[in-house]
């Protein structure tokens, strides 16, 4: 996938991993990147800033952890994080069935 | 690449000479990305790769420096943006203040010498000041007990100028006040307005006053035909020690340890 695309989409495909539980960045990105299977490539080092201006929005909350030796910030789902989420995939759904029902084979 | 660096630790220290922020914001960063270059590369490791190559790759998808930098800095500059601009427009209210309390100061220490010398001494007019028989007419009207029309225009001087004086001092009070709440409300620094601003501020607004002051008296000017040299040496005076008294301030306001200068270390 383009990386414009990927990052139009990036704050709630971030939103969703967390879903998970709390991770790290490397663990979020590379989950990002395993679920999508490879679709998503965007250089690693710009999905910081994306964590952080959700945790601006309070939509994520971070703390500081030393997780085998090594000073990480863990990132956590808020409840208004959640929030968001269900709200944005409500969005998607919506926005990819009329996708679908144009540019399915039937139409 | 450097050969014999670890390039994980390189890149690093050139994108710590690109981030700007608050120092702990950038340490922040900085341990976030050495973090995952050191995660990618034991992943990589992991799967066979040689240490070297597979640290360069981590190296490689994190991302172009420029290109990182660029993102972390605009994110630093959105979250940062309204509590720097609120620091800024502090200092800038305390610099203002200091100068308004200055003003005060300058009000009662002319009375003072008032007392001691004479109100010629102090508010007099400069020996080349001209007096309308207009203005000579309102200021014996408005000083009755003076006799000549420069005794009256000295007079009508030092009430004016005392009362404008003590305005400023009071307005500089009531500002000084409300940068104080402001600072209490505020919440930790970002760093990106230096303590040292403020100082610096004051040091040079004080040093310019004391000099500018110091030759209008030394020229004994004439400055809106009202002025007296008396009340320029006073405010001289005033100005050179408030700018003593911010350069004292500013000299303590710089890190003491060296480590602060850089966020590395």
């Amino acid at each position: 996938m383009k990386r414009d695309a990927t990052r139009g989409h990036l704050d709630v495909l971030l939103l969703r991993v967390l879903v998970a539980g709390p991770a790290h960045g490397y663990g979020v990105i590379a989950a990002l990147k395993r679920r999508s299977e490879g679709q998503f490539d965007l250089p690693e080092g710009t999905v910081y800033p994306s964590l952080h201006r959700l945790e601006d929005a309070g939509l994520v909350a971070s703390e500081w952890a030393t997780v085998s030796g090594r000073r990480r910030r863990v990132y956590r789902l808020t409840p208004a994080g959640e929030a968001s989420l269900a709200q944005k995939q409500q969005e998607w759904q919506r926005f990819a069935t009329g996708m679908s029902a144009v540019l399915g084979p039937g139409s | 690449m450097n050969e014999g660096l670890d390039p994980s630790a390189v890149y690093v220290s050139r994108l710590s000479t690109r981030l700007h922020g608050p120092p702990d914001h950038v340490r922040g960063l900085l341990d976030e990305t050495q973090a995952h270059l050191a995660d990618a590369t034991d992943e990589l490791v992991a799967e066979g790769a040689d240490p070297l190559a597979a640290a360069q790759q981590a190296v490689a998808r994190f991302g172009a420096v420029d290109v990182v930098a660029g993102a972390m800095n605009r994110s630093t500059r959105a979250r940062y943006r309204r509590p720097a601009l609120r620091e800024a427009v502090t200092t800038l209210m305390a610099v203002a203040a200091a100068g308004l309390l200055a003003m005060g100061a300058v009000g009662l220490l002319a009375r003072a010498a008032t007392a001691l010398t004479s109100t010629r001494t102090l508010f007099g007019l400069p020996a080349g000041a001209r007096m309308p028989a207009s203005s000579c007419n309102h200021w014996l009207a408005v000083q009755p007990s003076a006799v000549t029309c420069r005794d009256a225009a000295t007079l009508e001087a030092a009430a004016d100028l005392t009362l404008g004086l003590a305005v400023a001092g009071a307005a500089g009070l009531v500002l000084a006040l409300v940068v104080v709440v402001m600072h209490r409300r505020a919440g930790p620094r970002t760093g990106l307005v230096p303590p040292s601003a403020g100082p610096t501020l004051a040091v040079v607004g004080f040093g310019l006053g004391a000099l500018s002051t110091a030759l209008l008296a030394a020229d004994d000017a004439v400055i809106l035909s009202l002025w007296g040299a008396g009340l320029f040496w006073v405010a001289s005076a005033t100005c050179a020690v408030a700018a003593l008294g911010s350069g004292v301030v500013l000299v303590r306001s710089r890190p003491a340890r060296r480590g602060d200068a850089h966020p590395l270390r």
